[in-house]
């Protein structure tokens, strides 16, 4: 895997809430080494989104609070980096492109305006360079007719135009992580291949590496290079996507991969998880997905597992981890 | 699916157009243009059948939902449901009517009012159609077995849907749809908000309800993985037309419309890793100006002179199966060719 760029270690970030403080991560670990990339796959309510705010210094708080575990970045440490550090950081080296480009953008500046502007405040160039530096950044996400568009407002493109947009002002300054949460959830399937399609090119292109927050096992598949999969806040499988989609370690993974309907299905009915996810505020004892397993006994419930290594970087959090891998 | 007669048609819907008008001006309101949401589509669902209607945004199909429960008058065109044309019905009848199709919605959140108790919600269509209540039962005993009949407890009655997960309230939504037995339910993206192993659950209950009930369904979504657990035939929609019709395997299995080929291709998945794939350029182009021709055709890897100068019609490309393409992928060629498309 190489050394790594990004290492979340044992995160923690919980929410004051009405009914007292609520985990909503609890405990997370992932790397990732430069130009890989790692999906964060999970439900709603499974923490994802948060773990990605923590990661880029984003996260609400008050309400929410890191109270444990460490984000170190190129060996420096993150959690209770000054904002200033952190804000300087966001430019240059950490980017992140969320589901929504258009809450995302500014609605009155021009999109051109608004990529300059990245040049012009994180690389002191001129109007005139970063016009040009801007022009060709939307070039890069082929953008058609940059330069005629360059003076639009966001409400003038398409959604996935947008998303180009975003994308372009994200990639400007070649950051060494990009995260991308639900980037392609908003778009039509067609649109939405094209954007995943940039994202992989330019990928390679700039060796960054990719964190992808998502809830499509589909587009995980196509696009990750590791995936953990997450509930309750906490990771239930991690390793290669091709270990944890043909070699998943976790009922709750299996459950998952079966449950979705995919384009070979022969109808008749799918096989389901039953129940649904839990929320953060009512998380069960023991292993939080206990209550929707097939295979759960009392020692499920009582004692929560660890994440253990059933393989090589393939780890899984169930009492039957063993079994589950050779029930092939 | 079939009766000893061959299939019973339930819903036809016959040339089939909306079109909005762009008004100018604040004053003196003129139309400068109009939106052809749904410009021409003509279709069959059968009794027992689950037809799918698949398409991007703006495709029409969300429009095409709402005219065919006669929640919007068509510009042109006629629905009609077991025995009588929507259009031909005054505002009593219609109302009578609307018994027999109901509507399901992605957010059923939306739909539910806040402030009433579940119970209340599910018995409303019983306040407005007192004649439909099943025989021998009070309000709150049909209600308790619509809720069972979906899966939920009828202890949950008093509450309120913020109460309720997103699964919850879509199961609400299809109790309060089936309460007046509805023999038709056009459900637009039933599952499209719902978490993947909620999903499950919810595509099963409707299949579940499907067989109890003989219900017919419109099932309007995006979603082509979905479509093919769920429906019997498929309709796909580009920019206000029908441009393939099919039953299900021969839709996934042979596609003929390049759209199809092109949408099927786009759809993330483990196998398809790697794999070359047909990739459209650009957007869907606006339903204001479409282009002339073939509607496909700006985006269209195929596109000759021909596809500028005339509209194709859909034409018999297989058993069951029609295309509106000047140049169909026919039989078996068209998985073969779908490697070679870049």
């Amino acid at each position: 895997m190489g050394s790594p760029l990004l290492e979340v270690k044992d995160l923690r970030v919980s929410f004051a809430t009405r009914e007292g403080r609520v985990e909503a991560v609890n405990g997370l670990s992932f790397a990732v080494a430069p130009g890989r990339t790692m999906a964060l796959l999970g439900e709603s309510g499974s923490g994802k989104s948060v773990a990605a705010q923590a990661i880029m210094g984003v996260l609400d708080t008050p309400p929410a609070r890191i109270t444990a575990g460490s984000i170190r970045f190129e060996g420096q440490e993150l959690v209770g980096l000054p904002e200033k550090q952190y804000r300087s950081l966001r430019g240059e080296k950490l980017a992140m492109i969320f589901q929504d480009a258009l809450s995302a953008l500014n609605p009155v500046l021009s999109v051109g305006t608004q990529i300059a502007e990245m040049f012009r405040v994180h690389r002191d160039l001129g109007r005139k360079q970063a016009r040009a530096a801007a022009l060709e950044a939307m070039a890069e996400v082929r953008i058609p007719a940059a330069a005629a568009r360059f003076d639009d407002f966001p409400h003038q493109f398409s959604g996935g135009m947008r998303q180009r947009i975003m994308i372009a002002m994200m990639i400007a300054l070649s950051p060494k992580v990009l995260i991308a949460d639900e980037p392609t959830t908003a778009l039509d399937v067609t649109v939405q291949a094209q954007i995943m399609e940039l994202l992989a090119r330019l990928q390679r292109e700039l060796g960054t590496s990719l964190i992808l927050i998502s809830h499509d096992l589909g587009v995980v598949a196509d696009v990750a290079d590791d995936v953990t999969v997450m509930y309750a806040g906490r990771a239930m499988e991690q390793g290669t996507v091709a270990d944890v989609y043909r070699r998943s370690a976790n009922p709750y993974t299996r459950g998952l991969l079966e449950s979705v309907p995919s384009l070979q299905a022969p109808g008749g009915r799918l096989p389901v998880i039953p129940g649904r996810p839990p929320s953060p505020s009512s998380t069960p004892t023991g292993c939080a997905f206990h209550p929707r397993c097939e295979l759960a006994q009392q020692r499920c419930s009582d004692s929560a597992p660890a994440l253990v290594a059933v393989a090589p970087e393939h780890l899984s959090r169930c009492w039957f981890a063993e079994e589950v891998l050779s029930g092939d | 699916m079939t009766d000893a007669e061959g299939p019973v048609p339930v819903l036809r819907a016959n040339g089939l157009e909306k079109h909005y008008p762009i008004t100018r001006g604040v004053v003196v309101r003129r139309a400068v243009g109009q939106v052809r949401a749904v410009d021409g589509v003509s279709l069959v669902l059968h009794r027992g059948e689950t037809l799918a209607i698949v398409g991007e945004s703006g495709c029409g199909k969300s429009t095409l939902g709402r005219l065919l429960l006669a929640l919007e008058p068509p510009t042109d065109g006629t629905v009609w449901v077991t025995g009588d044309t929507l259009g031909d019905l005054n505002d009593n009848e219609l109302r009578r009517k609307r018994r027999e199709i109901q509507l399901i919605l992605q957010d059923p959140y939306t739909s539910l009012n806040p402030r009433m108790t579940v119970g209340v919600i599910v018995a409303e269509p019983f306040a407005i159609h007192k004649e439909s209540l099943p025989g021998g039962q009070d309000r709150r005993g049909a209600v308790r077995a619509l809720l069972a009949e979906v899966g939920l407890s009828p202890e949950l009655m008093n509450r309120y849907p913020h109460q309720f997960s997103g699964g919850q309230r879509q199961r609400i939504g299809i109790a309060r749809a089936l309460a007046l037995r509805p023999g038709v339910i056009v459900a637009d993206e039933p599952v499209s908000a719902l978490d993947v192993s909620v999903q499950a659950q919810v595509l099963n209950l409707l299949a579940d309800l499907q067989e109890r009930r003989g219900l017919s369904y419109v099932f309007i979504s995006h979603d082509l993985a979905v479509v093919r657990q769920i429906a019997d035939r498929v309709a796909v929609m580009y920019l206000g037309r029908i441009v393939e019709t099919a039953p299900v395997d021969a839709i996934y299995d042979h596609a003929a419309h390049p759209y199809t080929q092109a949408l099927l291709a786009a759809v993330p998945s483990a196998r398809s890793r790697g794999e070359e794939r047909p990739e459209l350029n650009g957007d869907v182009p606006s339903a204001v100006d479409p282009p002339s021709g073939c509607r496909f055709r700006t985006r269209c890897w195929k596109a000759q002179d021909l596809c500028a100068t005339q509209e194709p019609q859909l034409r018999e490309v297989g058993t069951l199966h029609e295309a509106a393409c000047h140049f169909p992928e026919t039989g078996a060629a068209s998985s073969a060719a779908r490697g070679d498309l870049t």
